[in-house]
């Protein structure tokens, strides 16, 4: 039997297609966008997920290289501790940062190495999420994997990354590792008021590897955020007379008796260089 | 049954462009840039009583890479001001050692210790005398960086490589890389991995030619491997050395500390890699720090039992030996020069 349009079926297929068509026009309005709460650009009305579209904020750091409460500029005088002492070179590695948020959740940021140094401004710790940051968690030095470079040497990183080969080395010639900070420059260590010591401070190996607690206040919801940081140099020396103590090479160096004594002092006092402006 | 005149044309115009296809196909010098990454297969010839060299996998020997890894190796360009090169302080006739006491970089800066031989290096896995640098390939950066030595930097290399006319061809020839650290230290160590010592009098002798050695020389063997001199049991197997950390009583106070800068345990003291004594004859002077000129000298060390460090290895109590045994000592220990090895082409750029 063949289907009839007559004008009953007709008007029960207008009224379908009326209600196909209302459906579908508001099926047209339902929106696609970021639904990751984390994201910046997070949208709540949206129900439809595609979130290749989600941004993220980026978290740099700024870091602040300082004597005494004064900027760092090399070759010039301060004093330390009571000794006279000119800084020519000041740089060392932080590595494995997390952000603990007010609300108690940890943002850990996979693979993060900064090779820290004067010249060089700001850091970026690339993306974390949209949230409120009380701290900011990282540490002195190379976690021991990463410094046994069992997995890639460093002669297989590109120049510019900063585990790759650096100049000035950051990486001892005599042993498998990388040097966790280099501090050097002049004493004046006779008080003739001529910085005429060679001061060498190179720190490293697994065991001098420090975690490090900075309180931060920072809420990322810009695509980019800035956390201002000062590095006080004065306090990698505490308790450290560098006119006595100026050379060590964690396993070498001056005095004698306790070059590697010296190396933990200063890597012990690593974590109560920072502080946030 | 009929083939149309056309039908013929068209079949020789198919064989015609056949031909032509399998000439193009079959030219081996149509298609390929000259600098293109090739792997020619290095082929070494080890003598039978040797273990399979270890290669590793990210850096399997290829003609291209030897090539430059040589080239390299006799090249100034890695030092600061271009006068150092690895060759400066491993010489080929000397079995890659120098004839000094301490080894001296650019400006005749002084280093620390006593250049050791290239022979066999492919064996170590810790490099450096007190073994801190595991591969051959990491072993590259240290006298480049190394204040007393090349006093250089891989950025500086780099930029003087990518300047220079043959380097990015060959690099890229021998790794498909632009110049990086990654072409400079493989290719080196690619090298000196070629650098093998197997055709001494005493490694004749090893694979069954009696006559290889003379009769003094075998009397001098038989020394040699008595328990009462004990030599072989650190200087042992097919490179005369067993490569473990020992200290030989040399001092009572050691300034260099050896293997202990490497693990801080007391015990370690004074402890430094047994070396090979291949080609032992050429290599003065002798110790860590080049301290004892002559083989006589380190006889002399030896019969006297050391001076007793709390780390002396037990093995080392001193013996007794005539004149005419240490004779036949020394005869076996010259029994170890390679000429092949000092002489071969293949290690030098001549």
């Amino acid at each position: 039997m063949r289907f009839l349009m007559n004008s009953k079926s007709l008007l029960s297929l207008f009224a379908l297609s009326f209600a196909l068509l209302f459906f579908s026009s508001c099926e047209d309005e339902n929106k696609t966008g970021c639904t990751d709460p984390l994201a910046i650009n997070f949208d709540a009305d949206a129900e439809t997920a595609d979130n290749t579209t989600c941004t993220y904020p980026e978290l740099m750091l700024h870091m602040h290289f300082k004597v005494n409460g004064d900027d760092l500029v090399y070759d010039q005088m301060y004093t330390i501790n009571g000794v006279n002492t000119k800084f020519s070179l000041a740089q060392f590695y932080l590595s494995n940062f997390s952000l603990l948020s007010s609300d108690g959740t940890e943002k850990v940021i996979e693979d993060s190495y900064l090779l820290v140094k004067p010249e060089q401004m700001m850091y970026s710790l690339g993306a974390v999420d949209n949230n409120t940051y009380t701290q900011l968690k990282y540490n002195f030095g190379i976690d021991a994997t990463t410094n046994s470079q069992s997995e890639e040497d460093f002669a297989a990183r590109p120049l510019d990354d900063p585990l790759g080969i650096q100049n000035p080395s950051m990486t001892w010639n005599w042993n498998v590792g990388y040097v966790f900070a280099k501090f050097e420059g002049f004493v004046d260590a006779t008080g003739d008021g001529i910085t005429g010591t060679e001061m060498r401070f190179h720190i490293g190996t697994d065991d001098l590897y420090r975690s490090i607690e900075t309180a931060i206040d920072v809420s990322a919801n810009a695509a980019s955020n800035t956390v201002h940081l000062d590095i006080e140099l004065s306090k990698v020396f505490e308790t450290i007379d560098l006119a006595q103590s100026n050379f060590t090479m964690t396993v070498s160096g001056l005095p004698e008796t306790d070059f590697a004594g010296l190396a933990s002092t200063v890597a012990d006092n690593m974590p109560n260089v920072f502080s946030v402006q | 049954m009929q083939h149309p005149k056309s039908h013929r044309f068209s079949s020789f115009l198919l064989l015609l462009t056949a031909c032509i296809f399998w000439q193009a196909c079959t030219d081996d010098t149509a298609d390929i840039p000259d600098f293109a990454y090739t792997q020619t297969p290095y082929e070494l010839n080890l003598a039978p009583h040797f273990p399979a060299l270890p290669i590793p996998e990210d850096n399997a020997l290829t003609q291209e890479r030897v090539h430059l890894g040589k080239k390299l190796f006799y090249d100034p360009i890695l030092s600061r001001d271009s006068t150092i090169s690895c060759s400066s302080c491993h010489l080929q006739n000397i079995a890659f050692t120098d004839a000094e006491a301490i080894s001296i970089g650019i400006e005749n800066r002084l280093g620390f210790r006593n250049t050791p031989s290239l022979a066999n290096i492919a064996y170590h896995d810790a490099l450096f005398k007190e073994g801190g640098v595991p591969s051959l390939e990491l072993q590259v950066v240290a006298p480049i960086q190394e204040h007393a030595e090349m006093d250089f930097n891989f950025n500086d290399i780099i930029t003087r490589l990518i300047n220079h006319p043959e380097y990015p061809t060959d690099i890229y020839r021998a790794y498909g890389r632009e110049p990086d650290p990654f072409s400079i230290t493989r290719s080196i160590a690619a090298f000196e991995r070629t650098l093998i010592s197997d055709s001494s009098p005493y490694d004749g002798f090893l694979q069954g030619d009696s006559s290889m050695l003379s009769l003094q020389e075998k009397r001098g063997l038989s020394l040699f491997n008595s328990p009462n001199l004990a030599c072989s049991s650190c200087h042992a197997g097919f490179d005369l050395t067993n490569l473990e950390f020992l200290n030989n009583g040399l001092y009572e106070i050691f300034e260099d500390p050896g293997r202990y800068r490497i693990t801080l345990d007391d015990a370690d003291r004074g402890k430094f890699k047994v070396p090979s004594l291949r080609n032992i004859a050429l290599t003065a002077p002798y110790m860590h720090n080049g301290s004892l000129a002559s083989l006589d000298e380190v006889l002399d060390h030896y019969q006297s039992g050391g001076t007793g460090h709390p780390n002396q290895s037990s093995l080392i109590s001193g013996f007794d030996l005539s004149a005419e045994e240490r004779e036949d000592l020394k005869a076996f220990l010259h029994a170890l020069t390679d000429s092949v090895f000092i002489q071969n082409p293949a290690f030098n750029m001549e």
